[in-house]
């Protein structure tokens, strides 16, 4: 019962972007009227987007869901009838058991999307674990191959804090980071650092609006960076400015590798019975030492015969490798001239600190982990590295994820495809997805369409909204807004190194419910409800007793009263089997990519569809959704009406396609009919469909029915694999023509 | 808030330029003059030109600031009876001691408020920005630091950002 009329609520931004902005809701009489930034102890997080500004707009939109639906024409066909929650927990209950008993439980998956940002949609994995279902891991629709790279060379999966988060750098480069439009938190640290004279140069197939605001734009093919810091690396190594004290002290530098197996060198192999310590050269003695031993010079360069075995450094096998680059060919691969590969060289060697980011664009190749490993790579040669520890936080999750002896299956969305098709590693024949929009945000979609639905023996999906995978379901259950229930907002270094309350604004809107509560739900009806009869505050109360130093002290009555900075603690410096910064990866042997060797994209200009189809299609954010988020919001579509193909006008040209022409772009897999918009800011050959458009915005098909959903090996042994969105052939042409 | 976006050049060195267009507190306001009804005044106290809208005629029998206004500044809505209203520097914030919103949230920090001469102290007098000129007429209390196309290529386009239509 609302007490007075005007109230203030600070809560968090629930957008899942990983920044958790701290917001004031301001609700009169139960009704949210609007929000705006709220304070954070340090003033530089106060921060809100035109997004956050129009969720208001989420919360009270007309077509909001209202009730629980049930299918009863065809999949797709947009008949549905209302039920009640009863029957459809009742039902889903049914259907999982027929399920479970048939094909056994792990048929049964769970896609559930922001269980990294909010909490208790982790209450998913618990419904997984206890049912022993599978739990689809959603990184790899376009997030898998940067956190893949960023493991292998620091150990974590977020490894962005080592290159870009040092104070005061004098320079800044972006690779693919369009950070001025889609990440306006960390556009204020380049702002800092410009205010401060630092230097900014954006590395991009687009000139975008970061690039718009940069000393220089460097415009590259898409999906060539590793070449270009391999290229940029050879340069550095030539004039003998790498930072050889930095790459002997914190980087597997000068460790041996063997020139047979490419494995590093172990005392074992020198000495019978000797230890698994890694091996270096000793200059002082003139023969091999252990890495660890204080009195040992370690040599960084140089090729050694030892115990029979021509070994030669992991600094000088990346010599060797970028050899291979030289201007001439770096030009030819990437389109950037040989002046431009020098002027980066002499800034990664001369204007340090040099602040790197990585844009999540840079993951969307198929090789897109050795774009990582790549720019990682000519930071650490070069010092440009933060030397601190990556100070994770820890909750308590496995006592929340666990239930009694259950535990789930994990699969990589990419790998989804693959179980329900073929039935290996095993069958999926239910899917249940939650803030996880796959119709409209996973590749190749007319494979799931016409290959992978029908093969589903249950789609459930919970949403505020019919969108375009929650048409396609058989069961549709309205999920309340993040202003309509609790939650605990973890902390994402470098956005925001806050832990917040999201407490429950206004009472759930028509029959929504949260999450948990379908979950608490359903899993009653599953005979499992005495694992599931915690309330949203004793979970949070739950996952704050992990006893890890980073959440001492921190408990739900601290949060009430606002966000809480996580306290530092001892940590080591990389997290990497060797605990060095690894630029030569043992563990990628089998794949030859033990360096961050340059791989030509998957759909590049020298595959053979590049006849037929020339052009290399990307899809990038925009400031005006989140994925399919806020497409459907009035305000933001008055700013964005509607979606567009944009192209070089020469291209446009080529094809005779005017501004606002009704064109089609395709290729075998599919098509989508839009607008074109051929502007300057558009590298020749390359075209961007900005994502995030419901299947209802576009006037035919959509853009990833163009996208492939090929998997990389490489990849999934290291982390999962990606979905290489970035690397997608196409055509174009007037509508009418085709 | 309008903002007129500059293109020029041709890729890979294209030029984009965003010119902003509030009002510009002119020391000399047309609109002033131009108003039938007195419904503009510009204040004494800090030369901010402000609205009587209580005054105003209306969209449908006026619109004479508009035409006065060499940088369009005074805006109406979509009703007939709309009446004139334009940026007044967030006068409520102002007297909180707050800058204008617009100079809170621009996430590029390109813009700034305050009195013409610390202004001039801290970005220097410029008058020159892509897409603008200078109209000695009306003297908008307006400076820049503005982006400048060193190669001097000729202007493509200029149009009011969001570009509503495709």
């Amino acid at each position: 019962m609302e007490t007075q009329r005007d109230r203030v609520v600070r809560t968090v931004c629930g957008i899942e972007d990983g920044v958790s902005c701290g917001i004031l809701a301001h609700v009169r009489d139960g009704v949210l009227v609007k929000v705006e930034p709220a304070d954070f102890p340090d003033g530089r997080f106060r921060h809100i987007c035109a997004r956050g500004l129009c969720t208001v707009k989420l919360v009270y939109h007309p077509d909001r869901l209202r009730h629980p639906l049930r299918r009863v024409g065809e999949r797709g066909e947009g008949r549905w009838e209302r039920i009640s929650w009863d029957e459809a927990l009742e039902t889903i209950a049914d259907k999982f058991r027929k399920i479970g008993t048939s094909y056994g439980y792990e048929s049964i998956a769970f896609a559930t999307g922001q269980v990294a940002t909010s909490a208790l949609m982790m209450i998913y994995l618990r419904l997984a674990s206890a049912l022993q279902a599978t739990s689809v891991s959603l990184a790899g629709f376009g997030d898998a191959a940067g956190p893949c790279g960023d493991l292998l060379s620091y150990g974590v999966v977020f490894g962005e804090f080592y290159t870009s988060g040092m104070e005061s750098p004098r320079s800044c480069v972006l690779w693919g980071a369009n950070l001025a439009e889609t990440h306006p938190i960390r556009w204020r640290t380049i702002r800092d650092a410009r205010e401060n004279g630092a230097k900014l140069v954006v590395i991009d197939p687009r000139f975008t609006t970061t690039a718009s605001k940069a000393d220089e734009y460097i415009s590259i093919r898409p999906g060539t960076d590793a070449a270009l810091a391999l290229g940029v690396m050879r340069v550095i190594f030539e004039k003998g400015l790498e930072d050889k004290d930095f790459i002997s002290r914190y980087t597997v530098g000068p460790f041996l590798v063997r020139g047979d197996d490419r494995a590093f060198l172990r005392e074992r192999d020198v000495i019978p019975g000797g230890s698994e310590k890694f091996m270096v050269w000793d200059t002082e003695r003139h023969s091999p030492g252990l890495w660890d031993d204080p009195k040992v010079r370690p040599a960084l360069s140089g090729v050694h015969h030892i115990a029979g075995i021509e070994c030669r450094t992991a600094f000088q096998s990346l010599r060797d490798l970028a050899d291979l680059y030289p201007l001439h060919r770096v030009s030819e691969i990437t389109g950037v001239d040989s002046g431009t590969v020098e002027r980066l060289a002499e800034l990664y060697a001369g204007l340090r600190p040099v602040a790197s980011y990585r844009g999540w664009g840079l993951q969307r190749t198929f090789h897109g982990d050795l774009s990582y490993r790549a720019v990682t790579t000519l930071a650490a040669v070069t010092g440009n590295i933060r030397l601190e520890a990556h100070r994770g936080f820890k909750l308590n999750k496995k006592a929340f994820i666990k239930a009694g002896e259950g535990r789930f299956r994990s699969m990589p969305i990419m790998k989804l495809y693959q179980a329900v098709l073929t039935g290996h590693p095993y069958p999926v024949k239910a899917l249940w997805a939650a803030a996880h929009n796959f119709m409209n945000q996973n590749p190749d979609n007319d494979k799931i369409l016409k290959e992978i639905l029908p093969r589903l023996e249950l789609i459930v999906v919970a949403d505020m909204f019919m969108n375009s995978s929650a048409h396609y379901a058989d069961i549709v259950l309205p999920t309340c807004s993040f202003f309509e229930r609790p939650d605990l907002i973890p902390p994402f270094e470098p956005f925001n190194p806050y832990l917040q309350l999201q407490p429950k604004v206004i009472e759930p809107l028509y029959e929504s419910r949260s999450d948990l509560e379908i979950v608490n739900g359903l899993a009653s009806r599953l005979g499992l409800g005495g694992h599931f009869s915690r309330s949203a505050e004793q979970w949070i109360e739950l996952l704050l007793c992990s006893g890890h130093p980073s959440v001492a002290g921190v408990t739900l009555e601290r949060l009430r009263h606002g966000p809480v900075e996580l306290p530092p603690y001892e940590a080591p410096l990389f997290l990497t089997p060797s605990g060095r910064l690894e630029f030569y990866c043992e563990s990628m042997r089998p794949f030859g990519q033990e360096l961050p060797v340059y791989r030509e994209p998957l759909e590049g200009r020298k595959s053979p569809l590049a006849e037929r189809y020339p052009l290399s299609m990307l899809s990038t954010h925009t400031k005006y959704r989140k994925h399919s988020m806020f497409a459907n919001v009035p305000w933001l579509r008055r700013l964005d009406p509607e979606p567009v193909v944009e192209m070089n006008p020469s291209d446009a040209e080529a094809r005779h396609i005017s501004d606002g022409d009704m064109v089609s772009v395709f290729n075998d897999r599919g098509s989508v009919k839009l607008k074109a918009r051929p502007h300057e800011g558009m590298r020749g050959t390359v075209v961007n469909i900005r994502q995030g458009w419901w299947h209802s915005d576009y006037r035919e098909g959509t853009h990833q029915a163009l996208t492939h959903s090929a998997v990389n090996p490489a990849q999934e042994a290291a982390f999962e694999p990606n979905a290489a969105l970035y690397d997608t052939l196409v055509e174009v042409a007037r509508a009418e023509e085709r | 808030m309008r903002v007129a976006c500059v293109e020029k050049g041709v890729y890979p060195e294209p030029f984009v330029a965003f010119l902003v267009m509030p009002c510009y507190h002119c020391a000399k306001p047309a609109c002033i003059s131009a108003c039938p009804a007195d419904a503009v005044t510009k204040r004494q106290s800090d030369g901010i030109v402000v609205v009587e809208r209580e005054r105003c005629l209306g969209k449908a029998s006026c619109q004479a600031c508009l035409e006065a206004c060499p940088y369009g500044a005074p805006q109406f809505r979509l009703e007939d009876d709309a009446k004139m209203e334009k940026c007044d520097l967030c006068l409520d914030r102002l007297a909180q001691g707050k800058k204008p919103i617009c100079v809170e949230a621009c996430p590029m920090r390109a813009l700034d408020a305050g009195p013409m001469e610390e202004l001039r102290d801290r970005y220097g007098g410029g008058r020159v920005a892509e897409g603008f000129s200078w109209h000695e007429g009306v003297a908008p209390s307006v400076i820049f630091k503005g982006k400048v196309d060193e190669r001097g290529s000729a202007v493509r386009s200029i149009e009011l950002v969001p570009r509503l239509t495709c």
